[in-house]
């Protein structure tokens, strides 16, 4: 599902923060990506979702190569192939819990009534426990990332591309998202999570470090 | 599970409900635009209407000079216009008031031997000359102020010489005739009467050159060169360039206004863009294109603009309605609301364009 091949990337010209990183992350796998602080983990998972173009190197996503596609193209295949979450889990705070979670939804031109009823499905099952018309900012941190996971979760995307899920989660909250990682992975998607924690990553079908 | 790239429905008007979600909700950067969209057709209706009724304040004045005013008159000895031509005149478009004048001749009061006074004959049609009968009314002389104290009348009921004329009554001749309370009149609804000049006044200085053209063969005299059409284009000429000049300066003012609101709306615009750095990196994360933000950016814009711009010009309507006494030709406010919209759009599309090129990883990354 994800094929990358000697990707190279950074922020200043001949400062590269990955060095022709090399990966893949088939269908139905976890992979986490673990690393010291500064070491390009994120920056790799936002390469990885097409966020930014790499400097040099290939990516397949879907089997699709994603080389030379324009940003439209580039952002069509994040709304339809692609689930993004967060460390904090950038909810727009002025907004429901139900319009956040069903944001992605507008951008791949679904209808809203549609995504609204697969929304509600999904925050019961994650147990978010409060009404989809509350604003997010009513909500606790983990609260927050449960409808920031519905989010990612409810265009039932290929990939599911986590940069530190549960770093600012206690650790039932944690344990929550980890396993709806893991169950994703295990009904068909490929699965990257950036991660600091070992025992997470242990728990992954395959582990890259940097 | 979606396993593969899927035509995404990038319809425009697909974002307008966000977009409006949106405006609803950041509603410091709405609500400047609103007070914006307001204060642009509010600023422009209000200042036209103070020029509108000052420019009709300036072409008043010119116009009770004369610059209006087109007198026809015999240029040979011996010309004569039948007064008939007073009425025809006064039947054609543009024409507000028409006098026409007989031949001067002097008169004085019998018996007492005042002085001699200067009399014509006179026939009208809405001219803007106040008649008043004496206690003995009927067909005679009517004097103004000033001729009867000249023609040293003797009582109510003097007699004129020559003819034995009864005045009858008092007269006085407003703008731009007030010359004529120099005069005794004697008006006159004889066919038979003999003018020798006419005097025209147009309702606007558009009709003059119209009426200027049409005068002689009204008066029956063709194109002959026995008579002129005399009109003070000097008059004419101010009347034009007061006109232009108004009309330039509130061109002028509405561009500032607008300029003005378009950079503020710009900078209010390109703020709301910057204080939402994470939305918009959220928004490329979950798969926003570059145009679509762009367009979302946009769309937020035209919400608090449709509103802002119906509120003031209804209000700037309801104002200059107020100032001039009548509604205006609707077309004008509804031209200044358009233009207020598409200007604060068009003003938001460059921080829009700005907002949607920004690089998401910065603000999604944690540091």
């Amino acid at each position: 599902m994800i094929e990358a091949t000697d990707l190279t990337f950074g922020y200043r010209r001949g400062q590269p923060v990955i060095k022709g990183w090399s990966g893949s992350v088939a269908a139905g796998e976890i992979a986490a990506i673990v690393g010291p602080s500064g070491s390009g983990k994120s920056t790799l998972l936002y390469v990885l979702g097409t966020l930014v173009k790499p400097w040099s190197g290939g990516l397949r996503l879907g089997g699709a190569s994603v080389d030379h596609m324009g940003d439209g193209a580039r952002s069509d295949l994040r709304s339809s192939l692609i689930g993004f979450v967060f460390q904090d889990a950038i909810l727009d705070p002025r907004r429901s819990i139900l319009d956040n979670v069903v944001e992605g939804s507008i951008y791949r031109g679904e209808s809203r009534r549609a995504a609204t009823d697969r929304a509600r499905l999904l925050l019961d099952k994650l147990d978010v426990g409060v009404e989809g018309k509350r604003r997010a900012n009513d909500l606790s941190g983990g609260q927050q990332q449960r409808v920031a996971l519905c989010r990612a979760l409810l265009g039932n995307p290929a990939i599911v591309l986590a940069d530190e899920p549960t770093g600012n989660l206690d650790r039932a909250n944690a344990a929550v998202v980890e396993a709806t990682l893991l169950e994703q992975a295990r009904a068909g998607s490929a699965v990257v999570i950036v991660t600091h924690d070992e025992a997470l990553a242990a728990r992954c079908d395959r582990v890259y470090r940097l | 599970m979606r396993s593969g790239l899927q035509a995404v429905n990038r319809w425009w008007w697909r974002l307008a409900p966000e977009s409006a979600r949106i405006a609803s909700t950041t509603r410091v950067v709405s609500g400047l635009v609103l007070i914006l969209a307001m204060a642009v057709p509010a600023l422009v209706l209000g200042t036209a209407g103070s020029s509108v009724v000052s420019q009709a304040a300036i072409m008043g004045r010119i116009d009770d000079t004369g610059a209006t005013v087109m007198t026809l008159v015999g240029t040979e000895p011996g010309t004569v216009i039948p007064a008939a031509a007073v009425d025809r005149i006064a039947r054609m478009s543009g024409v507000q008031w028409v006098v026409g004048l007989g031949p001067v001749f002097d008169v004085r009061t019998r018996g007492t031997g005042g002085s001699p006074t200067p009399a014509r004959e006179y026939r009208a049609v809405r001219a803007p000359v106040r008649f008043g009968a004496a206690a003995q009314s009927g067909v005679g002389a009517y004097v103004s102020e000033a001729s009867a104290a000249r023609v040293g009348l003797a009582g109510a009921y003097s007699l004129l010489d020559p003819g034995a004329t009864p005045v009858v009554g008092w007269f006085e001749a407003d703008s731009p005739l007030t010359d004529l309370n120099s005069f005794v009149l004697i008006p006159s609804v004889d066919d038979s009467l003999l003018l020798d000049r006419i005097i025209v006044a147009a309702s606007d200085a558009g009709w003059v050159d119209a009426i200027t053209a049409n005068l002689k063969a009204m008066a029956g005299l063709g194109t002959s060169g026995s008579a002129t059409v005399e009109r003070s284009q000097s008059l004419l000429d101010a009347r034009e360039a007061v006109r232009d000049e108004v009309a330039r300066r509130d061109r002028q003012l509405v561009v500032v206004i607008l300029a003005a609101a378009t950079a503020l709306a710009c900078i209010v615009v390109f703020t709301g863009t910057v204080a939402s750095r994470r939305d918009f990196g959220r928004r490329r994360a979950l798969g926003a294109s570059q145009r679509q933000l762009t367009i979302l950016v946009v769309l937020t814009t035209l919400w608090p603009s449709l509103i802002g711009a119906a509120l003031g010009t209804a209000a700037g309507t309801a104002y200059l309605a107020s100032t001039l006494g009548y509604w205006p030709d609707m077309r004008f406010p509804v031209s200044v609301g358009v233009l207020t919209v598409i200007a604060l759009v068009c003003s938001s599309a460059l921080p829009a364009a700005v907002a949607a090129t920004r690089d998401p990883l910065r603000v999604l990354r944690v540091p």
